[in-house]
């Protein structure tokens, strides 16, 4: 199997844009958006990476198109080291068994005419020839290690609260034993009192299976408690990423340094997002797309875009207030 | 408690419509036992008790209850048998529709794009179909029978099928539980068939219900103008057009039928509005 130097999955230049719908005959067509723009990062063997960032920055699109339900436009993606072709069908029924979802609503994640104990199973049926006996068996035991009484996989999701729903949905995620589960917004949709609950069994599940996650939240609280590296959102491109611990002591551009503040005056459980000036801020056509909202923004900021990279050991960010690593190195090299 | 759906003006209105399902229930025994149920052969003449009127009125016999036509031919017989006959057509011709429109609805709004466009301007055609017309060539051109009738029926059936499924697919077809079938690994097929047919029954109950009554009434119109079920055959449309040389002296022989259709008609269309306040809130324009 692959050692734990080789990253779970590995995205590279993940690119995704949406041609706006056209209002009318005449009108000319608005140029594409970019959504996603040239995302890149990795998921160690057994971390949790979180991808954070306000609404429409582009994390979900970017957990879409990992899970396959939103083709890119560019980019690829290395599972277990190796690209990924959907063609190869060995590797698609792999890639499908090994990788599972857990999205905001759980309202919606249920089937209202499915048994529960079902669509906990459909992951299984779908992807394994076990018998009914051997699937009922491994259901029972995936409730239990939720948390769930393996009675209630006869019951229809409308018996259940949202936090037994999120459970539910963790069963059917983990039922296949996968090696990475994208997060989106896990516990965002629940009650503040069972948050804790289920960050605390989808925490639990981790140390117990070994599985990769891929988190993709809004709130930083959770994120601190749960993400081994953090990867800062802002437009649909990377900012900022890093290990998590680094990146909240010292976070280094000013788009997560306004993220930050902005969730220490917020209540814990509310959106930590400054939704005023998100689409209001039109972007400058060339420069850095935070350059008309950030404090601290110079002239080269609106001519020239940063590129992401490292400023730190382990960090890495996009902006024109720190020197390159290497550039620094060969100054002083020069110097020298 | 909830508020209620419906003006609280009118609060024991809404009942269990019990008359509509008992006519409908009758309905359906008679059309399966109609051949033990008849007093008498429904095509058999009687020429010495022609134009008998209804039981009640002079000269009526209680062997003939609700009279004779001008063949002596029992007119509750052939009522009777008509109902299997009226039952049959429009159960044929929702079967068809019904399948065609649900697999072509569910394959337009889930795959959208080109094939829906395809999909949903066939449909709007068939929904402009001059079915009475077309009925009425083919009964001219190859003649008439029970099945084109269907058929006809269906051509149009298909079409209001396909609208109804195509719009909830496309709703339901946004949740999440479809789009984590897919992740682990669920086929188009097994998502319409396992997610989305379950969620859209109740709706397809309901506009299968409430077109029953639509089915039989343009059965009875195109037998009536001889291009539906051919006689001997005894049916509902066909006993009113029959009837119609008669209306002033033997009115009872179109009226008859005329008030089988109406009862009927009027019976699942009751039916079809009950279920769709039961099961289908959102259902309101059908």
């Amino acid at each position: 199997m692959t050692d734990a130097e080789t990253p779970i999955l590995e995205v590279r230049g993940l690119t995704k844009s949406y041609a706006p719908r056209t209002t009318g005959w005449f009108t000319k067509p608005a140029p594409p958006t970019k959504v996603v723009d040239r995302v890149s990062f990795e998921i160690g063997s057994g971390r949790t990476l979180a991808l954070v960032g306000e609404s429409g920055c582009g994390k979900t699109t970017t957990a879409r198109m990992i899970l396959q339900l939103v083709t890119a436009d560019q980019g690829e993606l290395l599972f277990e080291g190796r690209p990924l072709d959907l063609k190869d069908r060995n590797m698609a029924r792999r890639y499908r068994e090994k990788v599972q979802a857990v999205f905001q609503d759980p309202w919606s994640a249920l089937n209202p005419r499915m048994r529960v104990g079902e669509a906990i199973a459909e992951p299984l049926r779908l992807n394994t020839s076990l018998d009914r006996g051997a699937i009922a068996k491994r259901v029972a035991e995936v409730l239990r290690d939720v948390g769930l009484d393996p009675a209630m996989a006869r019951n229809f999701p409308h018996e259940f609260s949202g936090g037994q729903r999120q459970r539910i949905a963790i069963a059917r995620a983990i039922i296949l034993r996968p090696a990475l589960i994208v997060l989106d917004e896990p516990v965002s949709a629940l009650d503040v009192s069972v948050r804790l609950q289920v960050v605390n069994l989808l925490v639990e599940a981790q140390k117990r299976l070994g599985m990769s996650y891929l988190l993709i939240s809004h709130d930083l609280a959770t994120v601190r408690y749960q993400a081994n590296d953090i990867a800062v959102m802002y437009r649909g491109a990377i900012v900022e990423d890093g290990p998590s611990e680094t990146v909240f002591e010292t976070p280094m551009h000013p788009y997560t340094q306004a993220l930050f503040e902005a969730a220490r005056f917020v209540q814990p459980g509310t959106e930590a997002e400054s939704d005023d000036t998100a689409d209001a801020a039109l972007p400058t056509k060339s420069g850095c797309s935070f350059a008309a909202r950030c404090p601290k923004a110079f002239a080269r900021c609106f001519s020239e875009a940063p590129s992401l990279r490292a400023v730190a050991p382990k960090q890495r960010t996009a902006c024109h207030l720190y020197e390159p690593l290497e550039s620094r190195a060969e100054t002083v090299s020069a110097v020298g | 408690m909830t508020a209620n759906r419906y003006d609280p003006a009118f609060p024991k209105q809404r009942g269990k419509p019990w008359i509509a399902l008992g006519i409908v229930a009758l309905t359906m025994v008679v059309a399966v036992f109609a051949n033990q149920l008849v007093l008498h052969d429904p095509e058999a003449v009687d020429p010495a008790n022609a134009l008998l009127p209804p039981v009640l009125f002079e000269g009526g016999l209680l062997e003939y209850p609700l009279g004779t036509d001008r063949l002596g031919r029992d007119i509750l017989s052939r009522v009777m048998l008509g109902t299997r006959i009226s039952l049959s057509i429009a159960a044929m011709a929702l079967a068809f529709g019904g399948i065609v429109g649900v697999v072509l609805g569910m394959i337009a709004g889930y795959r959208g794009g080109w094939v829906d466009v395809v999909i949903m301007r066939l449909a709007d055609s068939f929904l402009a179909f001059p079915s009475v017309l077309i009925a009425l060539v083919l009964a001219v051109t190859i003649g008439a029978r029970m099945e084109l009738v269907a058929l006809v029926l269906g051509l149009v059936l298909w079409a209001r099928f396909a609208r109804l499924i195509r719009g909830e697919v496309l709703t339901w077809k946004e949740r999440d539980f479809v789009a984590l079938a897919r992740v682990s690994g669920a086929t188009g097929r097994y998502i319409m068939i396992r997610h989305l047919l379950p969620n859209v029954a109740n709706s397809l109950v309901v506009l299968a219900t409430l077109q029953v009554g639509w089915a039989i009434v343009v059965e009875a119109s195109l037998t009536f103008l001889g291009a539906g079920v051919p006689p001997p055959t005894p049916t509902w449309g066909g006993m009113v057009a029959e009837g119609l040389d008669f209306i002033e002296s033997a009115w009872w022989i179109s009226l008859m039928p005329g008030i089988a259709i109406l009862l009927v008609v009027f019976a699942f269309n009751v039916l079809g509005d009950w279920l769709r306040d039961k099961l289908d809130p959102q259902l309101r324009s059908v």
